[in-house]
């Protein structure tokens, strides 16, 4: 008897053992595992900085160019939250590029809240959040509150969850207390989407799902409230954020099963929220000190070469190293005396002109090879002479109003100090203004825009530029004009197909068996290319056995669509005498396209 | 005044109704064709465009051959008006001349209840050449049997040429 006792015993526990694995849930690494595993992008490389990852891709971040002001914001967001200067990282300043999309009033569409929001949110990641742009914006935001309370993605538009968190967070960060009504009448707005299973739908009555959950429980962080409060029974936003995540660590949208559209897009939101963390992720607070890295400049004989920071041991091996990233060419070669640069683009050294370094604006008595750079160092290598004296323009202002003076003033290094440059040139813009005999120039700039400094004349190296910023933006008004051709070239080329589905939504109101209702849908081709558009529904049966499009069957549905061309559907539901079921019935209907 | 209140809710119910949420996509191209080699895999691209003034969320995927296309990313939202490229994967196992469709499905965020989509199918014709699979296992197996056929042999004729020695 005690041994089968016995033999029980173990037997539970073996089952035990072998049933515990798969109780436990997934966390945070195995949902890094799966953000990993996917194509990078803004949101995945915040999700990874939170979950304390290192080595976190930044390639595709070195090259933007969208035409959206949230373009901008999302990679400043991403770049600050890895601590990466976003005004020097990239292919542009990506800081100065958001700006240009204020347009006095706001920042991007004017139709659009929702690049506000984020607007704010990315000048607040790089220390600008009390900008004119970001208070202008914080502004725009609050005259467009909702009665509700909260906001929606565009002008005018109904509230919903996700645009109504983040604006907490944006205008938090633009300085609204969290007890202010602006924010207690948002978060209200928020609860009142919260349903009993303890999530957050998009807008009040709808399924939980991931995303809203996200963005609530990183915005109640932002207010300082513990997202686990918000209870409905047992349940809450994170517990029913966390009952989303599936085995391979990635968070479903809704929950398993319960639609054809799940996926699990709204994972780097999710990784962001349960690690506690609001937005912005982070924060970029100045140049971080690496010891290895080093200012070069290097001027040549019509222009600047390269102005960069870059890794280097000596100063002679900086110049290599900046020739990918300033992108010249160069040659050096070995002579009985050393190493000797003597080409930097199509400045070769030749008779008394040549290649000649400073280091802190001092020329050295050693080669540049031999030179071993020490933390703070800074190298010029230039064209010219030997004895031309490194020079250096200060101004008093970098931000002026039109017809406002900067005062500049003109200097040269003697090798012991710097002096002031009699009758110095100074490019503004390309265009020459001579300073008096002390070196100072009293300049008034009447156009808005940005304008480049520098002192530039004969016998002196080429000082470094400064850049003043006239008006309100650095915007300036350019008349474009282009002919696309889409038959042909680009990194995708071809012709696009396109259709545009107005409503998405569609509610038949309440039905009884042998009853009908129909609504309206417009089909719009969007694209350059003809169109034929079928039908498919799914869902349940009352749908696919009772939906017509046209007084036709569904999958009967076809319409030639021509470019441009808009036409609508009639698309109405008979609920069969038959059918036995009641309450609310859930389907999708989607329109295909494909081209001629 | 109950009239008054019931046409008020009326007029607002259908104004609600207007101002529903849209869906768009767009995709480029409007078709792909690809050539492979067996067991290579060979990369292309789409471009999705949300061309609505909502954001949505966007479901990429192959209609057949599923276990030949990889989509990445195949899941993912766009902002109004943004778009992203994905990248398709595909390595076939036979030669042949594959048709399918890539499918691009946008939802629009905020759908509940009964919702409409906008998809758009792009042809995906792969016309792949090699020798399939199969026949490269079977052929490795015939040349590894044959191998070991030839070495079991000259091993045996070995063997009877000792005997043959001793014999002697």
């Amino acid at each position: 008897m005690k041994a089968k006792i016995r033999h029980l015993v173990i037997g539970v526990l073996m089952l035990t053992t072998l049933i515990q694995p798969s109780l436990v849930t997934a966390g945070i690494p195995e949902a890094v595992t799966y953000l990993e595993s996917q194509v990078d992008d803004t949101w995945i490389t915040m999700a990874l900085v939170t979950a304390g990852q290192t080595g976190i891709p930044t390639g595709y971040l070195s090259s933007v160019s969208g035409t959206l002001a949230t373009d901008y914001s999302k990679a400043i967001l991403a770049l600050a939250a890895l601590g990466q200067d976003p005004s020097t990282f990239g292919n542009s300043d990506y800081v100065a590029q958001l700006k240009n999309h204020f347009d006095g009033t706001q920042i991007g569409d004017a139709n659009l809240q929702n690049d506000d929001i984020w607007a704010i949110l990315a000048l607040a990641s790089v220390g600008e959040v009390n900008s004119s742009e970001s208070q202008t914006a914080k502004d725009f935001l609050l005259a467009n509150q909702n009665i509700d309370g909260g906001w929606g993605y565009s002008v005018g538009s109904g509230s919903d969850t996700n645009d109504t968190a983040a604006a907490v967070m944006a205008l938090m960060e633009a300085g609204i207390s969290a007890t202010d009504s602006v924010i207690t009448n948002a978060l209200s707005y928020i609860q009142s989407a919260q349903n009993s299973d303890g999530g957050i739908g998009y807008t009040p009555g709808s399924d939980s799902d991931s995303g809203s959950d996200s963005w609530t429980i990183s915005a109640l962080y932002k207010a300082g409230i513990d997202p686990a409060t918000w209870n409905q029974g047992s349940n809450n936003p994170i517990t029913h954020l966390e009952s989303l995540q599936d085995e391979d660590g990635g968070f479903w949208w809704v929950q398993e099963g319960t639609s054809e559209w799940n996926n699990k897009a709204m994972t780097a939101y999710a990784v962001i929220a349960l690690a506690g963390e609001t937005y912005p992720v982070g924060y970029y607070t100045g140049q971080t000190p690496d010891p290895d890295t080093y200012h070069l400049r290097i001027e040549g004989s019509n222009s600047t070469i390269c102005d960069t920071y870059i890794n280097a041991t000596t100063a002679l091996d900086i110049v290599e190293n900046a020739a990918e990233v300033c992108s010249y060419t160069y040659n050096i070669e070995e002579t009985i005396y050393g190493l000797y640069l003597n080409t930097i683009n199509d400045n070769i050294a030749e008779g008394t002109k040549g290649w000649l370094y400073f280091v802190n604006n001092n020329s050295l008595s050693v080669g540049a090879t031999d030179y071993n750079l020490k933390s703070g160092d800074e190298v010029l290598w230039y064209f010219g002479d030997w004895g031309w004296p490194p020079t250096k323009l200060s101004i008093d202002e970098t931000e002026i109003d039109p017809g406002q003076n900067v005062n500049l003033t003109a200097q040269y290094f003697n090798g012991s100090d710097w002096l002031p440059l009699p009758n110095a040139i100074i490019k503004v813009n390309n265009v020459d203004h001579v300073a008096n005999g002390a070196g100072i120039l009293a300049l008034e700039i009447v156009e808005n825009g940005a304008y480049q400094l520098y002192i530039e004349m004969p016998e002196f190296v080429r000082s470094e530029k400064i850049t003043v910023t006239v008006g309100d933006t650095i915007s300036q008004n350019v008349g474009l004009q282009v002919e696309i051709d889409q038959s042909s070239g680009g990194r995708i080329g071809g012709e696009a197909i396109a259709l545009v589905v107005n409503p998405a939504q569609i509610n038949f109101g309440t039905l009884a068996p042998g009853e009908a209702s129909s609504q309206t849908v417009t089909l719009e081709n969007a694209g350059t290319v003809g169109l034929t558009v079928g039908a498919s529904v799914t869902g349940d049966t009352v749908f696919i056995s009772g939906l017509a499009i046209d007084d036709n069957p569904y999958d009967q549905y076809s319409k030639d669509l021509v470019p441009s061309a808009i036409v609508d559907a009639d698309v109405s539901l008979t609920v069969p005498e038959s059918y036995l079921a009641s309450g609310v019935k859930n389907g999708e209907l989607i329109f295909w396209a494909t081209s001629q | 005044m109950k009239i008054k209140i019931s046409l008020i809710i009326i007029f607002l119910t259908l104004l609600l109704g207007q101002s529903a949420f849209a869906v768009g996509v767009g995709v480029k191209p409007k078709k792909l064709d690809v050539s492979s080699k067996v067991g290579k895999e060979i990369k292309t691209e789409l471009l999705i465009m949300n061309v609505d003034d909502q954001p949505a969320i966007y479901s990429i995927y192959p209609d057949a051959i599923k276990e030949q296309i990889i989509i990445e990313p195949n899941d993912f939202s766009l902002d109004a008006n943004a778009s992203k490229i994905v990248q398709l994967k595909i390595k076939t196992k036979n030669p042949g001349l594959f048709n399918t469709n890539i499918s691009v499905v946008a939802r629009p965020l905020g759908a509940t209840g009964f919702a409409a989509g906008s998809g758009v199918k792009i042809p995906l014709t792969i016309n792949s050449s090699g020798i399939p699979f199969l026949w490269l296992v079977v052929g490795i197996l015939l040349v590894c049997l044959l191998a070991i056929f030839a070495v079991l042999l000259i091993k045996r004729k070995n063997k009877i040429t000792n005997l043959n020695n001793k014999n002697i």
